[in-house]
């Protein structure tokens, strides 16, 4: 538990009507954000970060729900807030940044436009100051020649420049809190790089908290300050990272560290995790890891899963650690 | 940005020759394979075959074919059409003054279509299962369903003859009063031009049971077309991006989504609108409508090639011209289109 929370998701249940039927995608996830500080979820696709956050936002697809919980900002839950209010968080304190920056933006608005478009939405401007505002916001994410890229569609910039133009939209307004959902995948190592730095930056310079969502650990490890684990739905363990490399306790935890690459070692060295998610369409025991585990244990299907304080800063949810 | 317009004027006009003369070189072939003998036709039933030859002698038909084709470009080059053998007047003439008749019922025919048929399909892309939806669902399969000539009579069985709300289906003006002065040809702005609105209205009452017979058809695509394409729109990751924005749902939803929406529609709309050019040689028959489409019908029952043949032409240039406009708007539309012209 961070001391100063500035977004906590409690208990969050969230499930999707399909036309297989209602399949419980996250079951009673936890995570917590402190102000100014950087979070990273972190599992295998599938394992319900993007789905975390937009349930956070309420943006879910129609066929999403949530059955359970609550998602506080600064201690007001987002979940039950009026629509109108909760557009006027979107975007000012709370902004996200999405997996795919090429289809992210409209393509057929300049990127001055949709940066505009926002400030015009939340910030108190004057019309003739927007293109302006628009113009120092394309030089903040450090576009090159800002004044003439505002006028560039998203097709006739790289990926790498279409992040940048996302960051641009989602820092216009100064949000207290970043949700950067996978925000390097589809980008070249050394794009990556740049840009997960830019983002730091940018955070500490404006004491901005960032909930970062990632399937590499490695790069949690070097941009967070806490890591959180999920699997299937649900967090199995939270820790700060040098925890979570040093002293992981859960054994999905301990897996997915010896399927990520080290700096020192070989590729021989992996090890994939055996089996793969659970189909959650079918009813699951308490601990959705259970089936894929070496150490499962008769508890593991029998008592409800909770996520308990094992340490400072560190969470478990397992019926046999290591 | 103009020049790049003006290069995409230039290279559709230049790349549509080749199809102008296919049109041309077809529909010569065509009317002189359809049985029919225009000269018989002329010289009238009880005509002797000697009489019958010399007519067809005076009207060039004894040519070959290849002859008679050469002289048809000739004159087309210089601008004539030729000349109706039932009318005697020159073809070119003769469109020039119906055409204004069929544009002015097949524009009115897709405005009431994108009037109703475009905010039914967001209303059924916003609100799936609603009423707005079923109801789009119900009228595109019945529009297409009812050919539009029964659509017709049945509207002039139901509002003319049993309801006697709409005036008798007999062209384009009530008989007692006299026509516009001719600046555009359209009633409905010629009269405004004149500033009488007496025969405005007259011509609007006149006009609105074929359009609406014309819109119904057009209303089926339109309403699909946009539906379909808002729906893709409204799933896709910069709508996601543009509501974690905080955007309004007013701006989410015309600037981003229905803008974006709109591509295809237009495609659609230039489609029916082409569409319609043709269906109006059945419902100006069906509304005595003195358009070109029921003119080249009578001038095809007649077995009288000019008429047939200039038609023909001026509905493929219209064709291209609407397929000219079409993309023009596209390139307003969607940037990427511009830039890569
Ligand atoms: N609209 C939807 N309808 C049904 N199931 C969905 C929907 N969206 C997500 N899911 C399910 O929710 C689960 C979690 O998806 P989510 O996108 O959150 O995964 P993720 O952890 O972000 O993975 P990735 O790394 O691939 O982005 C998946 O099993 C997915 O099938
Ligand atoms: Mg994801």
């Amino acid at each position: 538990m961070s001391t100063n929370p500035l977004l906590q998701v409690e208990d969050l249940s969230v499930s999707f009507h399909t036309r297989m039927g209602k399949v419980a995608v996250l079951d009673q996830v936890n995570l917590d954000i402190g102000k100014g500080e950087t979070l990273a979820v972190v599992g295998e696709s599938g394992s319900g970060k993007s789905v975390s956050a937009f349930a956070a936002l309420g943006i879910l697809d129609a066929a999403g729900c949530v059955d359970h919980g609550r998602v506080l900002f600064e201690g007001r839950n987002l979940l039950t807030l009026p629509k109108a209010e909760l557009r006027s968080l979107r975007g000012k304190d709370l902004a996200m940044i999405f997996q795919n920056p090429r289809t992210a933006l409209n393509p057929i608005r300049t990127a001055g436009q949709q940066i505009e478009d926002v400030l015009a939405c939340h910030a108190d401007l004057p019309r003739r100051a927007l293109k302006e505002a628009a113009i120092e916001q394309l030089a903040q994410v450090k576009i090159t020649d800002p004044a003439r890229r505002y006028h560039a569609y998203p097709f006739e910039m790289s990926g790498g420049m279409c992040q940048r133009v996302m960051i641009a939209v989602a820092l216009a307004c100064k949000p207290r809190l970043l949700i950067a959902d996978e925000p390097t995948t589809g980008l070249d190592v050394t794009t990556q790089m740049v840009i997960m730095d830019l983002i730091k930056e940018l955070a500490q310079a404006q004491g901005m908290a960032t909930w970062l969502i990632t399937h590499d650990l490695g790069l949690a490890a070097d941009y967070a300050d806490r890591i959180a684990v999920m699997h299937a739905g649900q967090v199995l363990e939270t820790a700060p990272g040098r925890v979570i490399f040093k002293a992981a306790r859960h054994p999905y935890t301990r897996r997915l560290l010896g399927a990520t690459p080290r700096k020192q070692g070989s590729l021989e060295d992996l090890v994939p995790i055996p089996g793969s998610l659970p189909d959650l369409r079918q009813p699951q025991p308490p601990c959705r890891f259970s089936q894929r585990c070496d150490r499962c244990i008769d508890a593991c299907n029998t008592t409800a899963l909770t996520l308990q304080n094992i340490g400072v800063n560190h969470q478990l949810a397992c019926r046999n650690p290591l | 940005m103009h020049s790049s317009k003006l290069q995409l004027i230039a290279r559709r006009l230049i790349g549509a020759l080749p199809s102008l003369f296919a049109v041309i070189l077809v529909t010569f072939l065509i009317m002189r394979i359809l049985p029919g003998d225009p000269a018989a036709f002329f010289a009238g039933a009880a005509a002797t075959p000697e009489a019958v030859e010399e007519v067809r002698v005076k009207l060039g038909l004894d040519r070959s074919l290849p002859a008679q084709f050469w002289d048809y470009l000739t004159d087309l080059a210089q601008g004539d059409l030729g000349q109706s053998f039932t009318t005697g007047q020159p073809v070119l003439q003769e469109l020039v003054d119906r055409l204004p008749a069929s544009l002015e019922l097949s524009a009115l025919g897709l405005l009431l279509a994108v009037m109703v048929g475009l905010p039914l399909g967001v209303l059924a892309a916003t609100r799936p299962n609603s009423f707005a939806d079923h109801a789009c669902r119900l009228l595109t399969t019945t529009g297409v369903c009812l050919p539009t000539f029964f659509t017709g009579l049945v509207l002039i069985y139901v509002f003319y003859y049993l309801l006697g709300w709409a005036p008798a289906p007999l062209g384009r003006l009530d008989l007692f009063l006299t026509a516009p002065e001719r600046i555009t040809g359209f009633y409905l702005i010629d009269s405004l031009l004149a500033g009488d609105l007496e025969v405005f209205w007259a011509s609007f009452t006149q006009l609105l049971m074929p359009a609406i017979t014309l819109g119904l058809f057009a209303l089926a695509p339109l309403a699909r077309m946009t539906r379909a394409s808002l729906l893709g729109v409204l799933g896709s990751d910069y709508i996601r991006t543009a509501t974690a924005s905080g955007l309004s749902r007013t701006t989410v939803l015309y600037r981003y989504a229905l803008r974006n929406a709109l591509l295809p529609v237009v495609n659609t709309m230039g489609m029916v609108f082409s569409y319609l050019l043709g269906i109006n040689v059945l419902v100006e028959k069906v509304f005595a409508w003195p358009g070109v489409g029921s003119y080249a019908l009578e001038a095809l029952i007649a077995s009288d090639y000019a008429p047939v043949q200039g038609f023909v032409l001026a509905m493929a240039l219209l064709y291209l011209l609407l397929n000219l406009s079409v993309d023009l708007v596209n390139t307003l539309l969607d940037p990427r289109l511009e830039k890569n012209a």
